[in-house]
Order: structure tokens, then sequence, then C-alpha cells
């Protein structure tokens, strides 16, 4: 047995050894600090023991995250989600640590901007190519372009000239060689925008390709334009161009400027709202993660009144949905609170049919699941050192999605109808809490608990044999004190009676008071009558 | 703004229809489920359980309940033990509480009463300084109380599940799932029981210790309760025959016309006796000072510094005119 546990073994003749070895006077104190056992009391021990044995017990509670992790990663890099929560500053690890520390109790009211870093970073340089990504051909599909044999017409947006597409066309004319020129320049858009937090690059280069601000110019004055404005080139070159041409470009830059400016402010409002709607999807999620969590943390009955698990699942479900109700929806804008209240209904309503599916299809589940359970069961036994935590969820997640959820998704796919966007969040979250509970139905029948038995074992050995020693100590003390205090008692009433007549009968009383003194451990310097007067001779005063 | 917005607000009325809806209905699923399991499933326990009650008990784990009881009634065994042996151990203290503050009191006596009269005898013979500290010890409560209790558990927070109750989702669990979350539960609760008694059998023997010290303590204090009572009583006495033997050298000088200058007796010029006297005293004096300085249960406590000078006896003779005899 370990030496931490054990407590020393005390004997009769030990004990009495002890108690000798102290004067009467200290008798009592050493009587009530006497060490018969150790200071660990039974929780702390138990303690201890639980923590050697910190096994695959907590394979549950480890799982959780890691499973969370894989939900809200899939959430974030979904193809078809990518862009709502590209435009937010929502990360898989944001929503985790997010959810994971959500509480009934604490309202959080932040809704940070941090995404306004990366959002400036990726505008930071001007990358010609990062800005000009519209194709040419849908250019000259909307200025009405027909190429034959890749000639094609158009007329110069300043000039009124007939441009040529094709170089060779031109015959070395750059003056009548089309070139497509961005009215708002893009560096000049790069430039404007670079630090407006709700324009991203892409909406910037959606912006530059508006059909206002495109034309097509000649050659010579596309290259004389650079990248100015055509007010800026006015100003520059107040001669390059004739005078109905300068109102001409001018007319042009203003119906860009305007086109930009409306289109901008749509697209401006789009991500606000975008945001907000990611932000509501976390929200929503807290509350319903929460209750999953705490099922496998704590048990499913934990807080609650009933000892009725499928009862105990629907309050919790309640509560999640009573809470986003009555403390998330309100705070929302109006747009989104509808949005939200109907996504949050189907959401509990399919999590509610997905559970009472699993309950009823657990027995088929177990049966034609078996192998995938199996495996499942071999990965999460695996050490830590070979495969990591999250390695271990990304691999349960995967056999076991693949081999049970089909057998349960029927039931929620006809709640989530055909509806784009929401309706793909709502599988992903789902199939992530699917996996979860299904993880947990499997701990809940006992299939992970290992080594409880040897836990109990050693528990009862560790037990019994301090309560055998701590009794046997206990004994030996009684009966080594139970002596010593008597003979005390004797030696003590020997002298006394003896001090006692002497004192009243008027002999000398010294012998018995050294005997007493002697008793009690207590030194006297003057050992005899003779010495005292030697004593008294020497010294003006005495002193005690 | 009205692109998307629109479009988002266009499907979700269609889907509020259709939640409203789905929400009913699902609640009239969920117990549409429960009512059928519960017909189709309930009569299979029940028939199971007829036919077969050991194999049943075996399946579900009421077997291991059954165990998980009997260790339960040794839990309540305990429990009346440690509470026991607790009344007990309040009852010493209060013993020691007593006798530590008598103790106290005939600490404080040797300096306010003894020792005064002892200096005020011994300065006819000799200047005499006391200089000492009692100690006036506090019962210290902790030093009784028995602080390693696990805290007790009620019986429905270890067994984890009723046979004879059974609700019927772990009824329904406990069939489908062939008896392993019935088995669990009990296996959960048989564990939890054993815990709990070896935890209490554990207390159960540290507060029988304590209980053991308490009481030896107890007969210690009782002890030195008897030692400063008898010392001080016989010092008492022995100040009383060095007092009569001081009065009457006295008044024998005074008679012989004797008187000192210092106001002193020589000691060379009286009997032996009563040297030998204020030698005792002198002697019994250095044990209870020592006995009055020490602590007999804990280091709590607060030194009184007690100091006995000559010239405030004096003072204290003149007023009383003892000095001058009649």
């Amino acid at each position: 047995m370990d030496d931490k546990y054990v407590i020393k073994n005390l004997s009769y003749e030990d004990v009495l050894q002890q108690l000798n070895n102290v004067t009467p006077l200290q008798l009592s104190k050493t009587l009530i600090q006497f060490e018969l056992s150790d200071k660990q009391s039974s929780s702390d021990i138990l303690d201890s023991i639980y923590k050697e044995f910190e096994t695959k017990e907590n394979v549950i509670n480890e799982l959780v995250t890691p499973l969370l992790l894989n939900v809200a990663d899939g959430m974030v890099r979904h193809p078809k989600l990518g862009d709502i929560f590209k435009k937010t500053n929502i990360t898989p690890t944001r929503i985790v640590k997010e959810v994971n520390e959500f509480r009934y109790d604490v309202l959080t009211e932040e809704y940070i901007n941090d995404n306004e870093f990366m959002i400036r970073a990726e505008k930071e340089h001007y990358l010609r190519k990062n800005y000009d990504r519209k194709a040419r051909s849908k250019t000259e599909k909307e200025k009405g372009i027909v190429r034959q044999n890749k000639s094609g017409q158009i007329e110069d947006a300043v000039t009124g000239k007939t441009l040529q597409l094709r170089e060779d066309d031109a015959n070395g004319d750059s003056t009548i060689f089309a070139h497509m020129d961005h009215v708002t320049p893009l560096k000049h858009m790069q430039v404007k925008y670079r630090n407006h937090p709700y324009l991203q690059r892409g909406d910037i280069s959606k912006l530059a390709g508006l059909p206002e601000n495109e034309a097509y110019i000649n050659a010579t004055l596309n290259t004389k334009k650079g990248a100015l404005t055509w007010k800026e080139f006015i100003e520059k070159n107040p001669d390059a161009l004739p005078s109905e041409q300068q109102k001409k470009v001018i007319e042009l830059e203003n119906k860009s400027e305007k086109a930009i400016a409306e289109e901008s402010k749509k697209m401006i409002t789009k991500n606000v709202g975008l945001q907000g709607l990611g932000e509501a999807l976390i929200l929503l999620m807290k509350p319903i993660w929460f209750e999953i969590k705490d099922s496998i943390q704590n048990g499913i009955l934990y807080g609650f009144d009933t000892l009725d698990k499928i009862e105990a699942f629907g309050l919790r479900m309640r509560r999640a949905y009573v809470y986003v109700k009555e403390n998330v929806i309100p705070k929302l804008g109006d747009f989104l609170k509808d949005v939200v209240a109907n996504f949050l209904g189907v959401l509990i309503n399919s999590v509610v049919d997905m559970f009472t599916g699993l309950l009823k299809s657990l027995l088929s589940i177990i049966m034609n699941g078996f192998l995938a359970i199996k495996e499942a069961l071999s990965i999460l036994l695996k050490p830590n050192s070979e495969m990591t935590k999250a390695q271990k969820a990304d691999a349960i997640t995967k056999i076991i999605a693949s081999a049970v959820v089909p057998v349960v998704f029927f039931a929620f796919e006809q709640n989530i109808g055909k509806v784009p966007i929401i309706g793909d969040v709502l599988t992903l979250i789902l199939s992530g809490l699917t996996t979860t509970m299904v993880v947990w139905l499997l701990n809940e029948i006992d299939i992970f608990s290992v080594k409880s038995e040897k836990r109990m074992e050693r528990i009862e050995e560790i037990f019994n044999i301090r309560v055998k020693t701590i009794k046997e100590n206990t004994d030996a003390f009684e009966k080594a004190a139970l002596e010593h205090l008597a003979k005390k008692r004797l030696q003590f009433h020997k002298i006394a009676n003896g001090l006692q007549s002497a004192v009243l009968d008027g002999s000398d009383v010294n012998s018995f008071v050294y005997g007493l003194a002697d008793f009690m451990g207590i030194e006297l310097s003057i050992k005899s009558t003779n010495e005292f007067y030697e004593l008294l001779s020497q010294n003006e005063s005495l002193s005690i | 703004m009205l692109g998307i917005v629109g479009w988002l607000k266009e499907k979700a009325d269609d889907i509020k229809d259709k939640v409203v809806d789905c929400y009913d209905a699902a609640k009239d699923k969920i117990a549409d489920c429960y009512d059928t399991v519960k017909d189709k499933f309930v009569d299979g326990v029940d028939a199971v359980k007829e036919h077969s009650t050991n194999m049943w008990n075996g399946i579900t784990g009421k077997n291991l309940m059954e165990q998980a009881e009997a260790v339960w009634d040794r839990v309540e065994k305990h429990k009346i033990k440690i509470n026991k042996c607790k009344t007990e151990i309040e009852k010493l203290g209060r013993v020691i509480d007593t006798k530590i503050s008598n103790i106290n009191y005939l600490k404080n006596e040797i300096y306010r009463n003894h020792f005064m009269k002892f200096k005020s005898l011994a300065d006819r013979l000799h200047n005499l300084n006391i200089h000492g500290q009692s100690f006036n010890e506090f019962f210290d409560e902790s030093i009784v109380t028995f602080a390693y209790l696990t805290s007790v558990k009620d019986k429905s927070d270890c067994f984890k599940i009723d046979f004879d109750n059974l609700s019927f989702s772990e009824k329904f669990f406990g069939f489908l799932s062939l008896g392993y979350m019935t088995r669990k539960a009990a296996r959960e609760s048989l564990e939890e029981v054993k815990k709990t008694e070896l935890s209490l059998a554990h207390d159960v023997a540290k507060i029988k210790e304590h209980l053991a010290k308490v009481g030896k303590t107890v007969e210690a204090i009782s002890q030195i309760e008897e030692y400063f009572s008898f010392i001080t009583t016989n010092y008492v006495k022995l100040l009383g025959r060095f007092e009569y033997g001081v009065r009457t050298q006295t008044y024998k000088r005074i008679i012989e016309n004797h008187v000192n200058v210092s106001g002193k007796i020589n000691f060379k010029e009286i009997p032996v006796v009563h040297i030998e006297e204020f030698h005792a005293i002198f002697n019994l004096s250095i044990v209870l000072k020592k006995m009055a300085s020490l602590g007999y249960l804990s280091e709590s406590g607060e030194m009184l510094v007690h100091d006995i000078a000559e010239y405030e006896n004096l003072k204290d003779m003149v007023s009383k005119s003892e000095l001058i005899a009649a």
C-alpha cells in the first residue's frame, strides 16, 4: 500500500514511553496533542484515490469541447455559409469560448467588432489583381458588345469614335484601340475605403465592376489618365481634352460616383445585418449547447425536480427557448427578430424530434451501429499520446455520424424544408448535437465505464486498514494513559501527604519541597539550608 | 437592403406557420411516443418480471440494490455512533473549560495574594523581589472539536434508482438497453453507498480516537487542578507558621529594645527553624511561579506580568502601620 495512506502503528509501550518523557505539568498538553493517526479526513483520502484513477470516466467531459469546436468549425467553413461568417467576426474558437462560458444568470452584452483588423488588413496594399476581378466578357456583354472572330467594336465613351476591341484591327492607331477603363480608378477606391469597417475587399471589387464604373475609351487617353480620376486628370492636364469632352467625362464620373455610393450603402447595410445574424446564431446556440453540455456533465436530471429523463429533456429545451425568447430576441432589430424567432422555433422543434427519434430507435442504433460504436470505443481508449483529444473527437464524430445519424436524420430533414442558408446552418448544428447526444447515450448505457470496480477495491482496502490501525492505536493510548495517570497520582499523593503532615506538625518541610519540585521537574538551585544562608549573606536582596 | 431582407421575410412567414404546427405536433409526438411505447413495452416488462424474478434482478441490477440496502443499514449505525461521540466530546469540553478557569483563578491568587503576603513577611528579614508572569489560559474550543467529519449524505443522494418505484422512462430505457442503464445505476448506487459507509467508518474510528484523547486530558487537567489547590493551601499554611515566627521575633526585639536601623531583623540572629521555613517557602515560591507561568492545554492565552517590587510593599506596610508596633 502507498505510504501516504499508512498510519503508523503505536504499541502500548510506545505510548507509555512517550508519556514517561514528559513532566506532570506537560502531561495534559501532551495527551490532547497525541498523534494516533494522521490529519487526513475521509474525503481527503477519497479525492486522492480518485485522482489516482483518473481515467476514461472523464472521456465524456473531455470530448465535449472538441465536439463543439467541430460543429463551430463546420459552421464557419461551410462553403455555402462561408460568406455569412466571413463578414462577421465569428471564428470557431470564439464560438466555442462563448458557448462554453455561457451561464443562465450571466448576461453578457459584448458585440465587439474585432474583425475590423482583418477587414482592414486585406485592404492595406493595392494589388490590381485583387480588385480587378470582374471578367471582361461580362463587361462586354453588359455593354452590348458582340464579338465576331475576336473582333468587336464599341463607341468611345469620351470621343464618340468607334473603337476596335482587337488590337490588330486598330492597325497601330492607339486612338481607336479600345481599353476598358474604371471611371473611378481601382487604386482610388482602395485608398478611399481602406479603413471602412463594413466594406471588404470583395465588396470593393464589386463596386469597381459596376457598369456605371466601366467605360471603354481609347488607349491613348487611358494611358494618359492612368490611375487618376477624371477630375484629377483635368486639373493636371487642363488642355488635354476639348471642353465638351471634359463635360462628358465629368458626367461619366458623377454617374459612377452616384452608382458606387448607392451600391456601397446597400452592401454596408447587408454586412451590418449579416453580422447581426451571425451574432444572433451564436446567441441561439449558447443556451441550447449549455443544456446539452450540462446533461452530459451533470446528468440530464440535474437541477430539475423530476426523475423522468424525457420530461427533464423537455424542460431543458423549454428553458433554453424561454431564455432566448426573453433575453435575446427583444434585443434584436425588427428585421432579425422575425428571422431568428422562426429559426429558433424550428431548431428547438428539430432537436426535440431528434431526441425522441433517438430514443425510439435506440435499440436499432445499437444493433445497426454496433460496429461503428466498437470502433469509436477503441479510439476513445487510445492513450492521449497516440491521438489527441481533438483527433479523437474528430474520428468519433465521423464514425458515429456516418453510421448512426442517418437512422435519425430523417426526423428533422422534414422540418428544415428547403430553406437555404438557415437550413444548412440548422443541419450542421443538429448533426453536431446528434453526435454528442449519441455519445452521451452510449455513456449512459455503460459502455464507457472502466475500472470503477478496481477503484472500489482500492478504496475498501485503504479504508479498512486505516480504521483497524486507528482502533489499535486508540486502545494502546487509553491503556497507557490510564496507567501513567494512575502512577502519577499515586506519586503525588505520597509526597503531598508527607508535606502536609510536616507543615502541620511543625517539622522541616524542605525535603518534601525538594521531592515536590523533583516530581514536577522543576529545578531548584539552592540545595540546602546552608546554601540558603549563604545566599542571604551574599545578596542585598533576593529575587524570585 | 430590399433584396435579402424581403426574401428572408417571405421565407420567415412561411416557416412561421409551419413552425407553430410543428411545435404542437412535436408536443403531441412526444406524448404519443410516450403512450405507444408505454403500452408496448410495459406489458413486456411486466411479463418478463413475472416469469423470472432472479434473472430479472440480475439483468436489471436489482440484486445489487439489495446489497446496497444492507450496507446502508451500517451507514445509519455509524451516524448514530458519531453523534453520540460528538455530544460526549462537547460535554467534556465544558468540563475542561471550567477547570481551566479555576486554574487561572488559582494562578492569579498566587501573585495577588500569596506572593504579596510572602513578600511582606520576608521583608522583615531580607529584601525580596518577585518578578513573574502568570499565564492566563484561554480555553480554545478548537482543541476539543472534531474537525474531520464527512458531510452526511441522504439515502436519495446515493440510491440512484429505486426498483420498487421505477419511473416510466427508467423502465423504458432499462428494457431497451437490455438492462444496461438500470444495471449501471444500480452499480453506481452500490458504489456510492459503499463509499459512504467506509468514509463514516473511518470517521467513527477518528472521533473515537479524539474522544479518548479528550477524556484522558480531562483527567490530566483535574490532576493539575489538584496540584495547584494542594500546594497553595499548604503554602498558605506554611506562611502562617513563618508569620508566627517572624512576629514572635519582632516582639522579642522590641521588648529587648533591639530595633534595627534598617527595620529588619538580622537573619543570623533568629532560630534556624525560621530560616528553614523561609527557605522552604522560597523554594515553594519558585515552584508556584513556574506552575503559574505554564499553559496546560494550548498556547492560547495571555501573559500577565507581575512585578512585586520592594518599595511598594514598604508603602503598604507603613499604611498598615505594621512597622511600628504597639
